[in-house]
């Protein structure tokens, strides 16, 4: 499985159609992600992928990278393609 | 704007939160310029994930919204001195928000809460608190149940009565423990509850709110039979029908009471029923476990013709627009052709069940009322002084192009062994579309409809609802040249059909072919049979003699009828 179905995740999340997934994307760089559209991320994620993540996983995720690594721990093969 | 069918659908069916976040993205756009309230959320917990319900159940009667934050824990000082105009404050009083992150109890300002409150509605502003929830944890007799019942039970004591309170208890009933507690979003975002949970709460608050601004249903017209009670009065008399409250009567009898209740809250409740008159009033008169009764009723309809007639009559008459008029019934015939005819009206898809008819109606948010008024209370009093209660007549919708739209087919079956026991219980059970009342013993069924030159027959009827099974009789006897119409019934279900002129068609095609140039009808007049008095003269049949009470019409080059429905055999 290739990195687009997280692509959309976040497209709709932050409502940039336009907007293309690099590994170092973050809280930091990416306008609009503050802690509540963080919650309304790992919301639309989980349900995306049909995973849970821990309280711990989520107050400790930082990057989409992580988050690939997480969703890969999670038996979700993504890839950057 | 939803109109009775789409909230209909949606009434049990939930979105998640994720799922009601897109959906608000896509209206959005679709509301600007349209009716748009100014609301002020907070409390003393995070109820950020109360909007996305609540804009989404606003925005599906078209009513946009603008949220106005304020400040975490402190919408009391917001209260006291805002910045600009609010019309509703939705307060989400958390137990979990009062606790010490729900590990232990505090003391609440009770003060504090009634002071932002009065404020806001002294300036004629609108109030809605949500009120402490139920904890994880706190089992039965614990401290933690004890702390958060008195908590509510104090507020619910001293908050003025136009605080419109919402239980978010109704919430976590329908989506079990394991839907409404999630420690991890307290922890992360202060939201007492799961996400997918707080979006419901949202929508009942929407519904709150817009229940509040205008009732929904304005008022209500109820069927009878297999509705208010259990069976069918025209064919088992008052004494036949199901009301025993503990017993199969219970699910009506609980209808009755709703419907009691909302009379006296102010929404006037009216009878629709397709029965006689007298039928449609025995059951108030001599049955006492009823609830209602016929005082109860603003109108009271009983009679033959598509119900949209007085339908449309009841709303003219209180003066209500027809889509604040909510429609009763267990059929889904009847509703579909009351929907189809009288666009607007409010027709809930009532459960066949009757078990399940109450939850149904709970659920669909319709019937909300937050605050009732001392108008309200008398409103149906006036009502009733200025309604006069008399059969309802009046402009309708195109009762032909309805009929032709249900697509029916009958199929007539010569009576026989495949269907004589249904034909035997027809014969003894049907009163009101009962030309001669002849209740034929199912021995003399078989000899009369062994005779090879009689006309004896069954019908069944099919259309896009579903197989009505068999629902008419015809039996004919030759009598030299001519033929005599024995017995000639039909279910009430599905009286108002044009069913009766699809079975003459077919019994002149039949009689045609076989040389029966005259055909002779009979009408023995009973206390239930009055709808059927007139059938023949309308049929073109022409009266000759009867014997005592009994009349007699004679046809004669009769020509096939119009109607709507294909014939088979």
């Amino acid at each position: 499985m290739d990195i687009e179905r997280l692509t959309e995740v976040f497209r709709d999340t932050f409502g940039d159609a336009n907007l293309v997934l690099t590994p170092d994307m973050s809280p930091k760089n990416l306008k609009g992600w503050d802690s509540f559209n963080h919650i309304n991320l790992i919301l639309s994620v989980e349900e995306e992928f049909g995973v849970t993540f821990t309280t711990d996983e989520i107050q400790s995720l930082k990057s989409v990278a992580e988050l690939v690594v997480l969703l890969n721990n999670k038996g979700q093969a993504i890839t950057w393609q | 704007m939803a109109d009775g069918t789409q909230l209909n659908s949606r009434a049990g069916q939930h979105s998640t939160y994720v799922q009601t976040l897109r959906q608000c993205r896509v209206i959005e756009n679709d509301l600007i310029g349209d009716v748009c309230l100014t609301v002020a959320v907070g409390g003393n917990c995070n109820p950020a994930f109360l909007l996305p319900g609540l804009r989404l159940g606003l925005a599906d009667e078209g009513i946009a919204v603008r949220i106005v934050e304020t400040p975490y824990a402190n919408w009391v000082a917001t209260a006291l001195a805002p910045e600009e105009r609010i019309e509703f404050w939705v307060i989400w009083i958390s137990a979990l928000g009062y606790s010490v992150g729900g590990t232990d109890w505090r003391t609440i300002d009770i003060d504090g809460v009634l002071a932002g409150a009065r404020a806001a509605l002294d300036r004629g502003e609108r109030v809605m608190m949500i009120l402490p929830e139920s904890l994880e944890g706190a089992g039965p007799y614990s401290a933690a149940e004890k702390w958060q019942r008195g908590l509510r039970e104090q507020l619910d004591d001293v908050l003025p009565k136009e605080v419109i309170r919402v239980d978010p208890d109704w919430i976590h009933r329908r989506c079990g423990d394991a839907g409404w507690f999630a420690a991890r979003y307290w922890t992360l975002t202060k939201s007492p509850c799961h996400p997918d949970a707080a979006t419901q709460l949202g929508r009942a608050v929407a519904n709150a709110m817009l229940r509040t601004l205008k009732p929904r249903v304005k008022a209500v017209a109820v069927d009878l039979d297999n509705t208010l009670w259990g069976g069918i009065v025209g064919e088992t008399g008052a004494a036949g029908v199901a009301l025993d409250p503990f017993g199969e009567g219970r699910p009506y009898l609980q209808l009755q009471r709703f419907l009691k209740d909302l009379a006296a809250a102010g929404i006037p409740v009216s009878v629709v029923s397709k029965n006689n008159f007298d039928d449609a009033r025995a059951p108030f008169l001599e049955r006492r476990e009823m609830i209602l009764s016929l005082g109860d009723f603003v109108y009271f309809h009983a009679g033959w013709e598509a119900k949209a007639l007085a339908l449309r009559r009841i709303a003219a008459d209180l003066n209500i627009g027809i889509e604040a008029l909510c429609f009763l019934d267990d059929s889904a015939h009847e509703r579909e052709e009351a929907r189809v005819l009288v666009p607007g009206l409010i027709v809930p898809e009532l459960p066949a069940d009757p078990e399940m008819r109450m939850g149904f109606l709970a659920a669909s948010g319709l019937f909300w009322q937050p605050l009732v008024s001392a108008a309200d209370r008398t409103r149906v009093e006036y009502y009733k002084t200025q309604a006069q209660r008399e059969s309802l007549l009046g402009e309708c919708g195109d009762v032909e192009s309805y009929l032709r739209g249900l697509g029916m087919r009958l199929t007539a079956q010569r009576i026989g062994s495949d269907n004589i026991q249904r034909v035997a219980s027809l014969v003894h059970k049907t009163n009101q579309f009962n030309l001669t009342n002849r209740r034929h013993s199912l021995a003399e069924l078989s000899r009369i409809t062994a005779e090879q030159d009689a006309y004896a027959y069954c019908y069944s009827l099919t259309d896009r609802f579903g197989d009505a099974g068999i629902i008419a009789v015809l039996i004919g006897r030759p009598m030299a040249t001519a033929l005599e119409i024995d017995t000639w019934l039909m279910s009430c279900r599905v009286i108002n059909r044009g069913v009766e002129l699809a079975v003459l068609d077919h019994l002149l095609e039949w009689s045609s072919g076989r040389g029966f140039e005259v055909l002779y009808g009979l009408y023995a007049p009973s206390e239930k049979n009055v709808l059927v008095a007139e059938l023949y003269p309308s049929l073109g049949f022409v009266a000759v003699d009867g014997e005592g009470d009994e009349r007699c019409f004679k046809g004669h080059g009769l020509s096939a009828p119009a109607h709507s429905i294909t014939i088979e055999e």
